[in-house]
């Protein structure tokens, strides 16, 4: 192996034994039930010194496996991992912590565990508890913690591992905003001083500030390899999303062009219901797509049962990861009211160069800004939009919701 | 592997200990003056119990204290059988989630079992002088039998730990082949009152010369005959054969457990 190679996976492949039938009680097993699952199938990547990568996936599709047989926890059925260098693993907060002990003590449990030298840890202990916020409860059982004391005291610990290979294990995602910044920071940090880093994590935007580089796992095999800003679009349900079969059940993936309440008693106030929400020229099941510099018409239809009341209606535009782009309504510019009862159709046109590649998602609401109410629907539409030279292949260097045009100018330096 | 050396093996079996003891004592009112007043309760039990009233003590000298080198070495073999026999299936977290050898985990409780077991040795040696008699220099040997007291104790626990991760019902027969042990063991009867014909199932049994041993060094009974042996080089090689077939089953544990 070359001696800037950090981690070498070479053709790596675990195989499980599962029972397909009930397990028989007698002594002999008649029926030989078992199928092989291949929890990774024929892995094979390098990852050089000095990189950040992250590696991501969708539930169930092997990350943890792949992260235990890189570190040493468990070895693969085929194929070799080969580790140039002292690695820490951590696959859980809190490893080897007893709920009698106080931090204090647990402190010196967990960096064993995890490799660290007694003498190492107790130099670096007051770097420790103070990264932990946790100073004047360091004594006191760690029972008596809130789960978030637990995570900071065991991540502080993490933070001082001097191994030069980093694998961490979705131990990132834990409450506390302010903390949460810290970790990333610490972990950047930690990446900064040379060490190579690989990170499991669900949360997009700690993969886009802690990896140079992404691997992307799909029910045990290795789909893609690359820079986030070509992952990540491409990638985004692998990230975020559930279980790989129950696609059925996962709202994001499924195509939805056209709302119709079919009693649409909950689709809006007393005063006023919506009836319909679509895109123009709609083939019913065919996902919708735009060209990003084409404008986005959608239609509407809204049942009026009660006239001049002061509620407006509007729609919120959500990104992939649930994030709210921007919302409109109709009384937005125009003084428009709804002066007579009965059915109104209209359209709305959301505008063209303004969206990036990738998918989005419409929700009606209503809103009333006297009596300060707001009404949101549960029920959306969803849309693709692709790049104007329809390309897969095309390195898509932009971030982000919005694709937007930007006047950069410089001037001349005198 | 993967970085870790001897060092740090054994400077993980020994936190691993110092926890144990820690967690044992943690909240506690009594705390270490309970381990020292357990084998002192003991000591009066068993002199009474089976000195007095069952009257075994035939051709003994002190059959209190004969009696109570047996139950302190038998008692620190027992304990390492049992608690490192579960030690694996106790620390699933560290099993499955962290890449220390596996090896630390049994092993440690042979350390932390020794913490009480020194108390116990203590306290019986302590009241050896308190009825008139001096130290010798045997004593100075009393390390290397504590060191086969563990190994006894290990060699089972490892075979113990790596099978009961496939086969869970291995674990409950523990406590019966722990209590059948202490028949099969001179611990409160003199080998002499075994028949000709069966003592060859004491010579082969490895701490029934390593508690003849503490009787010789400490109580300065007669030295133990050399068929002892047999049993001592049969436990070193059963325990031999065990860590290796504990490091090979080791790289399945994280999957079975």
């Amino acid at each position: 192996m070359e001696k800037n190679i950090a981690i070498k996976a070479e053709n790596i492949s675990k195989i499980f034994k599962i029972d397909k039938g009930l397990k028989s009680l007698s002594f002999f097993k008649k029926d030989k039930s078992e199928i092989n699952f291949y929890a990774l199938k024929n892995i094979n990547f390098e990852i050089t010194k000095g990189d950040a990568v992250g590696l991501i996936g969708r539930n169930g599709s092997g990350k943890s496996t792949l992260l235990k047989i890189l570190g040493g926890i468990t070895y693969p059925t085929i194929g070799k991992a080969n580790i140039n260098g002292s690695c820490s693993i951590v696959m859980e907060s809190g490893i080897g912590f007893h709920k009698d002990l106080s931090g204090y003590e647990n402190i010196f449990t967990q960096g064993q565990i995890m490799g660290l030298n007694k003498h190492y840890i107790k130099n670096k202990l007051d770097e420790i508890i103070n990264f932990s916020e946790i100073e004047d409860f360091i004594y006191t059982p760690i029972k008596h913690y809130s789960s978030g004391m637990v995570s900071r005291l065991s991540f502080s610990v993490i933070a001082l591992l001097s191994n030069n290979i980093l694998m961490i294990d979705e131990v990132l995602g834990f409450g506390d905003i302010g903390f949460h910044q810290k970790a990333i920071r610490k972990m950047k940090e930690l990446h900064e001083n040379g060490r190579t880093i690989l990170t499991i994590s669900h949360n997009l935007n700690d993969i886009i500030t802690l990896s140079n580089r992404i691997l992307v796992l799909r029910a045990g095999e290795l789909i893609a390899d690359g820079i986030p800003s070509d992952i990540i679009p491409n990638y985004i349900e692998e990230i975020l999303l559930a279980k790989y079969k129950k696609e059925i059940t996962t709202q994001k993936t499924i195509v939805k062009n056209i709302i119709t309440p079919e009693n649409n008693d909950i689709y809006g106030p007393n005063e006023i219901k919506l009836l319909k929400l679509s895109f123009a020229d709609i083939k019913n099941l065919t996902p919708v797509q735009f060209k990003i510099n084409n404008k986005i018409e959608i239609h509407f239809s809204l049942n009026i049962i009660k006239a001049n009341s002061d509620w407006d209606f509007g729609i919120i535009i959500r990104d992939i990861t649930e994030n709210v782009i921007f919302t409109t309504s109709i009384k937005e510019n125009k003084f428009i009211s709804f002066s007579k009862n009965g059915i109104y159709n209209g359209f709305c046109l959301l505008p063209a160069n303004f969206f990036n590649v990738g998918k989005f998602f419409i929700y009606p609401y209503f809103v009333n800004m006297i009596k300060k109410e707001v009404i949101p629907i549960k029920d959306f539409i969803s849309f693709r939009t692709i790049s104007i030279e329809n390309s897969n292949n095309e390195i898509n260097k932009y971030m982000g919701p919005c694709r937007i045009k930007v006047e950069w100018e410089l001037e001349n330096k005198r | 592997m993967k970085g870790n050396n001897y060092k740090h093996f054994w400077s993980l079996v020994f936190n691993l200990a110092e926890r144990d003891i820690r967690v044992k004592y943690a909240q506690t009112f009594f705390g270490i003056t309970w381990m020292i007043v357990q084998p002192i309760i003991s000591y009066f039990m068993i002199s009474f119990f089976f000195g007095k009233l069952l009257r075994v003590n035939q051709q003994i000298t002190d059959y209190s204290l004969f009696a109570y080198f047996g139950m302190m070495a038998w008692y620190y073999f027992s304990y390492i059988v049992g608690y490192s026999g579960i030690s694996l299936l106790q620390n699933q977290d560290i099993v499955q989630k962290t890449n220390i050898p596996k090896l630390v985990l049994p092993f440690s409780k042979a350390f932390s079992g020794l913490f009480e077991f020194i108390i116990w040795l203590t306290v019986g040696i302590l009241i050896f002088f308190i009825k008139g008699n001096h130290p010798d220099f045997k004593f100075i040997l009393i390390p290397f039998l504590i060191i086969f007291n563990m190994i006894a104790g290990l060699s089972i626990g490892l075979w113990l730990s790596a099978i009961t991760i496939k086969y869970r019902d291995i674990y409950h027969f523990i406590p019966y082949v722990i209590g059948i042990s202490i028949f099969i063991t001179p611990v409160l009867y003199p080998v002499t009152m075994v028949p000709e014909n069966i003592k060859f199932i004491i010579y082969l049994n490895p701490m029934a010369g390593i508690i003849e041993g503490y009787r010789f060094l400490i109580l300065n009974y007669e030295m133990p005959t050399y068929k002892y042996l047999y049993g001592l080089v049969a436990l070193l090689i059963f325990f031999l054969i065990g860590i290796y077939y504990f490091k090979r089953t080791e790289k399945k544990m994280a999957d079975l457990i």
